[in-house]
């Protein structure tokens, strides 16, 4: 049961993954070519899901979408992981003053939530793909530093690293092979869970007109375009939130599924 | 207690203080060019050098961030060099709408999340607990502004029950008021419910595993009594500080709801500066936001000592799930 959520996860990733690298090679038709006399039309074998107010086939545009839904989320999750986790290890390591620092910079950053950074970042420099990361990574780093810390105060406390300490192993050496690989699993949850708010903020980003901007498609300005139509073409507004909501399940049943296969402790709760 | 609360309010002006730097620095990114961005490039030198003195900027940047955070603390948050109107009178006739939206929507969250939360403990082996737990993982998936987009798509498109954009003032109509701010304080509500329902869930599991329930048990309490006398207040602990985080995540999602329905609340006032690049609004209304989300974060953490008395003698608050 518990595997199911973790195999369920990995295939809706996997499906938005796959997505993305078939639109690399093929898409069925020019996601950026505007096609006047096939404005708006319904789902048929010809378009799958039919083609938006351009004319243009939304099954390639969704196909395109996939891509910067993916390259959003990994560039602001790796950056806010090469600094978050290694922030987190050393607060939770060092502790006193130097946990106090790290613990209240998170608090600072906590305050300015992904989109509210977006925002601001949009009105200095023009909303792009590049602000878009650029806030969404800046903003999650706060969660890895809590969980590295969190998780490497618990490692701290465990015989072996007493004993690893009353053998001379300390510093970066000690991070390293003894409260890295124990808290790797932790960090991948976060990741996992990280990725799936990473994407919704994109969307979100781009539902504003202030992500990647056009012609690009992407699910979040699929979106805010889609609104034009509600009461013509309803339709539109369907396929790109379900994308969305497609990758965001995928990717927060995959970090509960790495919990509940890695921690046995937490199955219960959650 | 009172040392421990008096500390509270130290980390959160240091809190306030190092986000207002970092708003400011961020907003002043281009030094000298602020006017450039706000009248375009075809400004006339005239207008730049006009809005340079209005805003200052010939003086130097730490000058500057004093005369603002000054000004800030004083109530006096600019003028904007766009349309000439002070940013409070801007911001007044739209907090509460946002303010509206996001009470509301919280309140809503709640009466959802609390009883599906406990009853998807209770029956957590059972069918009913696990429905439950997946709906709330595929609404947790929905973004805010397809969310509302559907439900304006079944409830103004296709029933025709209620309006699918605008706003009127309940002192002007209130049915009108509550027939426009429905939509929205639904969208919210149910999006956040599904965020709380897990965590609601997860409180009362951890608690229905606790000696004092099952003492509570063995004197032949229902399980459900039992939760009731027992477990709400010790869940509580934990769910304040969620109920914290999802007021401040309430508050950014309100940004977009106000969008998708075109309420003229604060969000709407932010994202029209933006794509006017009046730089002095956008300032003023996020650091706003951000004080807003800072203030919730201090009354949680004020509001453990006040419902736990544990809390009062030993040890630091609970750490919240990220």
């Amino acid at each position: 049961m518990r595997k199911l959520q973790f195999y369920l996860g990995l295939a809706l990733v996997g499906l938005v993954v796959s997505a993305a690298l078939v639109s690399l090679v093929w898409t069925p038709y020019d996601p950026l070519q505007v096609v006047p006399a096939d404005r708006l039309l319904g789902p048929s074998p010809a378009h799958p899901f039919g083609t938006d107010g351009f004319g243009i086939d939304i099954a390639s545009r969704l196909l395109v979408g996939a891509r910067y839904c993916l390259l959003v989320g990994i560039v602001s999750v790796t950056l806010a992981a090469l600094v978050g986790v290694p922030l987190g290890i050393l607060a939770g390591q060092v502790g006193g003053w130097v946990s106090e620092v790290v613990m209240r910079l998170t608090d600072i950053v906590y305050a300015l939530p992904a989109l509210l950074l977006a925002i601001l970042l949009a009105a200095i420099f023009g909303g792009s793909t590049l602000t878009a990361m650029a806030a969404i990574g800046v903003a999650t780093v706060p969660a890895f530093a809590r969980t590295a810390r969190a998780g490497t105060l618990q490692v701290m406390a465990a015989d072996y690293v007493l004993a690893a300490r009353a053998c001379g192993t300390r510093g970066v050496a000690l991070a390293a092979r003894h409260i890295w690989p124990n808290i790797a699993a932790l960090a991948g949850v976060q990741a996992s869970i990280g990725f799936a708010m990473a994407i919704l903020a994109e969307a979100a980003l781009g539902y504003l007109g202030l992500g990647t901007p056009r012609p690009t498609p992407t699910w979040g300005t699929m979106l805010r375009d889609s609104q034009e139509f509600l009461f013509t073409a309803p339709l539109q507004a369907l396929w790109p939130g379900l994308a969305i909501a497609v990758a965001v399940l995928g990717f927060n049943l995959l970090g509960d599924g790495i919990r509940d296969l890695t921690d046995p402790r937490l199955r219960e709760a959650s | 207690m009172a040392a421990k609360a008096l500390r509270r309010l130290g980390v959160f002006a240091v809190c306030l203080l190092g986000a207002s730097l970092v708003v400011f620095l961020i907003s002043n990114w281009l030094p000298g060019d602020v006017a450039q961005v706000m009248l375009g490039t075809d400004a006339t030198p005239e207008a730049l050098a006009r809005v340079r003195a209005e805003l200052g900027l010939d003086q130097p940047l730490w000058l500057r961030y004093f005369a603002w955070i000054g000004g800030l603390l004083t109530g006096n948050l600019g003028t904007s060099p766009l349309s000439h109107y002070p940013v409070w009178e801007l911001l007044a006739p739209r907090v509460a709408v946002t303010l509206w939206l996001v009470v509301l929507g919280i309140g809503l969250s709640i009466l959802i999340a609390l009883p599906l939360g406990m009853y998807a403990a209770l029956r957590r082996r059972h069918l009913g607990g696990f429905a439950v737990s997946g709906l709330a993982q595929i609404g947790m998936a929905v973004p805010v502004f397809w969310g509302g987009i559907l439900l304006a798509l079944v409830f103004a498109v296709w029933l025709r029950w209620l309006p699918a954009n605008g706003y009127v003032p309940l002192t002007r109509d209130p049915a009108g008021w509550a027939a426009h701010l429905a939509l929205p304080v639904l969208t919210l509500g149910l999006v956040q419910a599904a965020v709380l329902v897990r965590y609601v869930r997860s409180a009362f599991v951890e608690v229905l595993h606790e000696d004092y329930l099952r003492t509570a048990r063995a004197i032949g309490w229902s399980e459900f009594r039992a939760l009731l006398r027992h477990g709400v207040r010790n869940a509580a602990i934990s769910l304040v500080t969620v109920v914290g985080l999802q007021l401040a995540a309430a508050l950014v999602g309100a940004i977009v709801v106000e969008q998708v329905f075109t309420l003229p609340g604060i969000g709407s006032l932010l994202l029209d500066a933006v794509s006017k690049r009046d730089l002095v609004v956008v300032q003023a209304t996020v650091m706003l936001l951000v004080l807003a989300v800072l203030a919730i974060n201090y009354r949680v953490d004020v509001s453990y000592l006040l419902i736990d008395p544990r809390q009062r003698s030993r040890g630091a608050a609970p750490e919240g799930r990220a």
